[in-house]
């Protein structure tokens, strides 16, 4: 069952190229989606057209299993929101910020400690919030989204602007709210390091083209089957040739040979018919692609 | 329920705004004007209560200033202040991903920045009242056991209270549009000044909707208007909100 079901998205910005291109999004209810691409690849326009904040152009969107169009209000009930940059009144402070939001959610009062102590800013008091640093505003921001304990977190880069720290401090706040309250949640960035500890799907987009979506274990098996030996020889065509006789796909990049991992066995067999054919081999080693060159490879094709 | 709960989360967004100063500075600094002037030469109210009718003339004297020079630029200040709140903290995206209706919103919008110049009225008011008692019962001055004209009072504050709306309605219109808080305040300063250039050179000034608060207190009584511009300000107030709810629920990006 998902939490969030849009199809055939698609958004332009007047005349222009399509931001967004027959997009669709399946997400997992009780997952942590990560939503990844390059900046200006669609994202934030994706989020903003799952709550409503653009108008839909063309496609169709289910949250909670029901029309967005048609439920709106129902929906945003649901669903704690933090888009690009966080939401604050810059003369008031933590709690009077969060104040003006209980007010429209209509929740217990007591939700705002709650928040507060749950994002490290309990003790900010009187301060501000024009005067926090990046990391608060970005943390109250947080606690915005929390405030209403709803059932679907959408985050367009969270993290962004936190320390190390700080940003293990919101990935495992994440975590413990995904498991312990069963929230999903949408969470975006740029930067696949960033979320891969955290997230259970990924969907990756480019150019406003989903490129990849699925389980993050789909990911790091075609992260496996990325994995290549690199042959570094002083004839690389000759070198291809003879691969090629034995059946297996491989190519010169930079004068290497790059062909798939391969049985032990087939390796040995490979580089005693270089030798025979008096081909010099310097170097035979296994390339691992991390999920970051996955990542950048996916962008770059 | 929902709706008091908007008005009363965007009333709370005005707290220690600048709109909320604005007023409170704007309202008391005539009254405060004048209880240091009476405090002064106290004998300056000797020329107002020798006179009938004290308390109505006292009051149209002190709302005239009020009205020809600070009232319409508070109005267009506070209006375009409240109005921008969302803009200059990047809010909007939050406020409409919220579980309310774009008309909730905007309706309690609208209604802070008119309680906002209800507010504005009530400090004056009590201002007006303090500066004419507060030297009165200081040096004895016969002002505050005048009887006391409620009706005239109320009748004042109405009458310029509704002569206010169409900019209300206009500044709320100009804020929504334009992101660059000089905009709707430029436009609004140079509509104002153009109207009170208007009024001393043009026999139709009454036509724009900047004009009214003026045109209240400095109209000539054996010249009467030859419009109702109690009718016109609600006209102007209505055209206003109507274009203004038409473009906002129009817009196509809410963020």
């Amino acid at each position: 069952m998902n939490c969030i079901e849009a199809k055939a998205l698609t958004y332009h910005f007047s005349e222009g190229e399509a931001v967004l291109n027959n997009i669709d999004l399946n997400i997992p209810n009780g997952s942590i989606y990560g939503f990844l691409g390059a900046n200006g690849a669609g994202k934030t326009t994706t989020m903003k057209l799952l709550l409503g904040l653009l108008k839909k152009q063309q496609g169709d969107i289910r949250i909670f299993n029901q029309s967005l169009h048609e439920n709106r209000q129902n929906i945003l009930r649901r669903t704690g929101t933090f888009i690009e940059s966080p939401s604050l009144y810059g003369h008031l402070t933590a709690e009077e910020n969060l104040k003006i939001w209980r007010r429209i959610y209509q929740c217990s009062a007591s939700n705002i400690k709650e928040v507060l102590e749950l994002v490290g800013l309990s003790s900010t008091g009187k301060k501000k919030t024009a005067k926090f640093s990046l990391g608060m505003k970005q943390r109250l921001g947080i606690a915005i989204a929390l405030l209403h304990k709803p059932q679907l977190l959408i985050l367009d880069e969270p993290t962004n602007g936190l320390d190390p720290t700080g940003m293990i401090e919101i990935r495992d706040l994440l975590k413990r709210l995904n498991k312990e309250s069963g929230t999903t949640i949408l969470i975006s960035s740029h930067l696949l390091s960033e979320v891969e500890k955290l997230v259970t799907d990924v969907g990756i987009i480019h150019k406003g083209n989903l490129l990849f979506q699925g389980t993050m274990q789909a990911l790091q098996a075609r992260q496996q089957q990325a994995t290549n030996i690199s042959i570094d020889t002083n004839d690389g065509q000759r070198a291809l040739e003879i691969v090629s006789r034995n059946n297996i796909k491989a190519s010169l990049q930079n004068g290497q040979l790059i062909l798939p991992v391969t049985e032990r066995e087939v390796m040995s067999r490979l580089n005693e018919q270089f030798v025979n054919e008096q081909i010099e081999v310097y170097q035979i080693k296994i390339v691992n692609n991390d999920l970051e060159s996955i990542f950048i490879d996916l962008t770059k094709n | 329920m929902n709706f008091i709960n908007s008005l009363q989360s965007e009333w709370m967004k005005t707290r220690r705004s600048a709109a909320s100063w604005l007023c409170i500075i704007g309202a008391s600094f005539l009254p405060v004007l004048f209880i240091v002037s009476f405090l002064k030469d106290h004998s300056t109210i000797n020329d107002i209560h020798g006179q009938q009718n004290v308390w109505k003339i006292y009051f149209f004297q002190i709302w005239r200033f009020m009205a020809m020079a600070i009232l319409p630029f508070g109005v267009i200040l506070s209006s375009t202040l409240i109005a921008q709140i969302e803009y200059r903290n990047n809010t909007w995206k939050q406020l409409h991903t919220t579980p309310q209706s774009l008309t909730t919103i905007f309706t309690a919008k609208l209604l802070a920045i008119i309680l906002m110049v209800v507010k504005f009225f009530i400090i004056f008011n009590i201002g007006i009242l303090l500066s004419a008692i507060i030297p009165s019962l200081l040096f004895r001055h016969g002002l505050p056991t005048a009887a006391f004209p409620f009706y005239f009072f109320m009748e004042i504050n109405l009458k310029i209270f509704i002569s206010c709306l169409p900019v209300i309605a206009i500044q709320f219109l100009l804020s929504l549009q334009f992101k660059n808080f000089l905009i709707p305040v430029g436009v609004g300063l140079l509509l104002l000044v153009g109207s009170i250039i208007l009024i001393f050179g043009w026999k139709y000034a009454y036509l724009s909707p900047y004009s009214y608060t003026i045109l209240l207190v400095t109209g000539d009584k054996t010249k009467p208007l030859p419009v109702n511009i109690y009718a016109f300000s609600a006209g102007y107030f209505i055209l206003g909100v109507v274009i203004s709810y038409y473009l906002y629920l129009s817009k196509k990006d809410k963020s």
